[in-house]
């Protein structure tokens, strides 16, 4: 068990309420992924996952123990936590960028010896962005910073990978991609949790799903019994569409057609 | 591929290209010579023959067939500004070089902390109440370390002690010390200490003697060799308080640690020759040019470009008119026209 999370909550300072009932459990290589509108707290509930926020109720129990008895070094080593955003300051080369998933693994007065950097490139090697080793990264495009992002965080050597909305600056054939690495880091035996905008992810990876609602409860389950009109209806406010598509032989999220301008 | 990928990629290979071990050893050559050169070159000139053989005769200690007046200068005047400089140089150049990482932004000064404004106070004041020299290096060495521990404090007692209210504090606590210096200039005696004060704050190694290095000596080697260790956990750091956490990164010791390191450098040559501007910000720059961002690689070469820049602008400074020049004149007007001109080779890069 690499998760197991039991009543979580989170309130900031202010006293409001994000994180109302939170509770799942994640296996080795299982996939988990998170739809929640805007603003409902996803990423959150990721950075109370990450240890980077203390939640104000509950407990998180990580690879058994609880996360707040774990340094900043364990967990490091057992979550690998790709940002949605990241902010470059210092042109660093790629190689150098991902070898900085070995901190967790280097002494203070130490950096990274060859075999860190060996670790590095087969992570690069996995996404498939060998080349890019030397390049700066100031110098890449966004899609090639998200590779990067997630080539660090394997070279973290996790259990666990959180990825929060890993597409949201992708165009779409990127998105797709980023799933298909979603299945492929499944079967290489890490655990995944994902954040998305889009129903259709949760779809196409067809492993647990979970939803966070505006109040803050987290309704966990297949993704074939939560990503249903019933459910998505109320969380979007939104008038969509869950239809088969034969020609696919899957099921998609549509969303209804567009209300008619009145000219006014 | 187009042509502006061409060349970013070239300029990345020549910045790997070179192995660091040949930029450090060719510094380091050029370190040696600028030392020879600038030691012939004064009021007193002598021939680099000639310094040598004094030079290699105290050495093997042979009876002395030279002038004591020639001696005197070589060994007791320009020997000791010399390395005064390089030392100072390579401090200041070390300490921007960390700050600029740790705090994220390449267009960050030592200064930030309030270091070199508290410095000058304490300095200030040791020239108003007419106390000695010496004093007057202690009392910049402590009150900058002070106005650094109360830079640190601040953001502590109100419960937040991210960057951007480190930074905040700093500004807070530079603009106190201004207002505590120029409290001190108001009722300072404006035909010896306000010349003497203002003759400080713009730098100078002209009285710089053995026992200065002497004094600042360990600080600065230790807190050099400490920084030049966890460099690459300041490339750790630079990439933020949270990210830097869930890579792994013990943030705030190793913050600390650096920060009272590059604290301890800054302050150790403010006191030895008052406040020098440029070099913290210029130099970090024109070394990451030459050997790319990583400050495994360019935090030595930072440290051997800021050793000669400072000789290169001292001498100048003791040769250019029959008046010693203050340094940071010297420095400014080296500095501001040579990092527009990194800006406009970098701007690409800096957008």
């Amino acid at each position: 068990m690499i998760y197991d999370v039991r009543g979580l909550r989170f309130a900031y300072p202010n006293g409001h309420q994000v994180i109302n009932d939170a509770s799942f459990t994640l296996d080795e290589g299982e996939v988990l992924t998170i739809l929640g509108p805007n603003g409902a707290g996803k990423s959150t509930l990721f950075n109370c996952l990450a240890n980077i926020r203390r939640p104000t109720g509950g407990e998180i129990l990580l690879g058994g123990s609880p996360m707040d008895k774990l340094s900043v070094k364990e967990v490091a080593g057992l979550i690998g936590y790709v940002q949605q955003t990241h902010i470059a300051v210092f042109d660093y080369t790629v190689i150098y960028f991902v070898m900085m998933g070995r901190a967790a693994r280097v002494g203070v007065f130490s950096r990274p010896k060859a075999e860190d950097r060996a670790i590095a490139m087969q992570a690069l090697e996995t996404l498939g962005i060998a080349h890019l080793a030397e390049r700066p990264y100031t110098a890449i495009s966004g899609g090639e910073r998200q590779l990067v992002l997630i080539a660090r965080a394997l070279t973290q050597q996790p259990k666990a990978i959180l990825l929060d909305e890993p597409t949201s600056h992708l165009d779409f054939g990127r998105s797709t991609l980023i799933l298909e690495l979603v299945r492929e880091l499944q079967a290489k035996g890490y655990s995944v949790i994902m954040t998305t905008h889009d129903p259709n992810h949760a779809v196409l990876l067809g492993e647990k799903a979970a939803l966070l609602d505006r109040s803050g409860i987290l309704r966990v389950g297949p993704a074939e019994e939560i990503v249903t009109e019933e459910n998505l209806r109320p969380l979007y406010r939104s008038e969509l569409h869950i239809v088969d598509i034969e020609s696919l032989s899957r099921r998609a999220c549509l969303s209804a057609a567009l209300r008619q301008s009145t000219g006014n | 591929m187009r042509a502006d990928e061409k060349r970013t990629l070239r300029a990345e290979q020549r910045k790997n290209g070179v192995p660091i071990a040949a930029w450090i050893i060719g510094l380091s050559v050029l370190l040696l010579v600028l030392v020879i050169v600038c030691l012939c070159l004064g009021q007193y000139s002598m021939t680099i023959p000639e310094t040598f053989h004094i030079l290699i005769g105290k050495l093997r200690g042979v009876e002395p067939d030279w002038k004591a007046m020639k001696e005197n200068v070589l060994l007791f005047l320009r020997l000791p500004r010399i390395i005064a400089a390089a030392l100072v140089g390579a401090s200041l150049a070390l300490s921007g070089s960390v700050y600029q990482g740790i705090f994220r932004n390449p267009l960050v000064s030592p200064d930030l902390l309030g270091v070199s404004s508290g410095a000058c106070v304490g300095a200030a004041l040791s020239i108003l109440m007419n106390w000695s020299p010496v004093t007057t290096q202690i009392m910049a060495f402590v009150t900058g370390l002070l106005a650094v521990a109360l830079t640190l404090l601040i953001p502590k007692l109100l419960g937040s002690t991210s960057n951007i209210m480190l930074v905040l504090s700093g500004v807070i606590v530079s603009g106190l010390m201004g207002s505590f210096l120029g409290m001190i200039k108001y009722v300072a005696d404006p035909r010896s200490q306000l010349q003497a004060i203002t003759f400080w704050q713009m730098g100078s190694f002209a009285s710089v003697r053995y026992p200065d290095i002497l004094s600042v000596l360990i600080p600065i080697i230790v807190s050099m060799a400490v920084l030049l260790l966890i460099s690459w956990w300041i490339d750790v750091l630079s990439m933020g308080e949270t990210e830097a956490k869930l890579l792994g990164a013990k943030f705030k010791p190793i913050r600390n640690l650096a920060i009272v390191c590059a604290s301890l450098l800054t302050a150790s040559s403010v006191c030895i020759c008052g406040t020098i501007g440029w070099i913290g910000l210029v130099i970090p720059h024109f070394a990451r040019m030459l050997v790319g961002a990583h400050s495994t690689r360019y935090m030595p070469v930072s440290c051997l470009l800021g050793a000669v820049f400072m000789i290169v602008v001292d001498t100048t400074a003791r040769n250019i008119s029959g008046m010693e020049v203050p340094i940071s004149i010297l420095t400014s007007l080296i500095g501001a026209p040579f990092y527009i001109a990194l800006m406009r080779r970098r701007k690409g890069e800096l957008q």
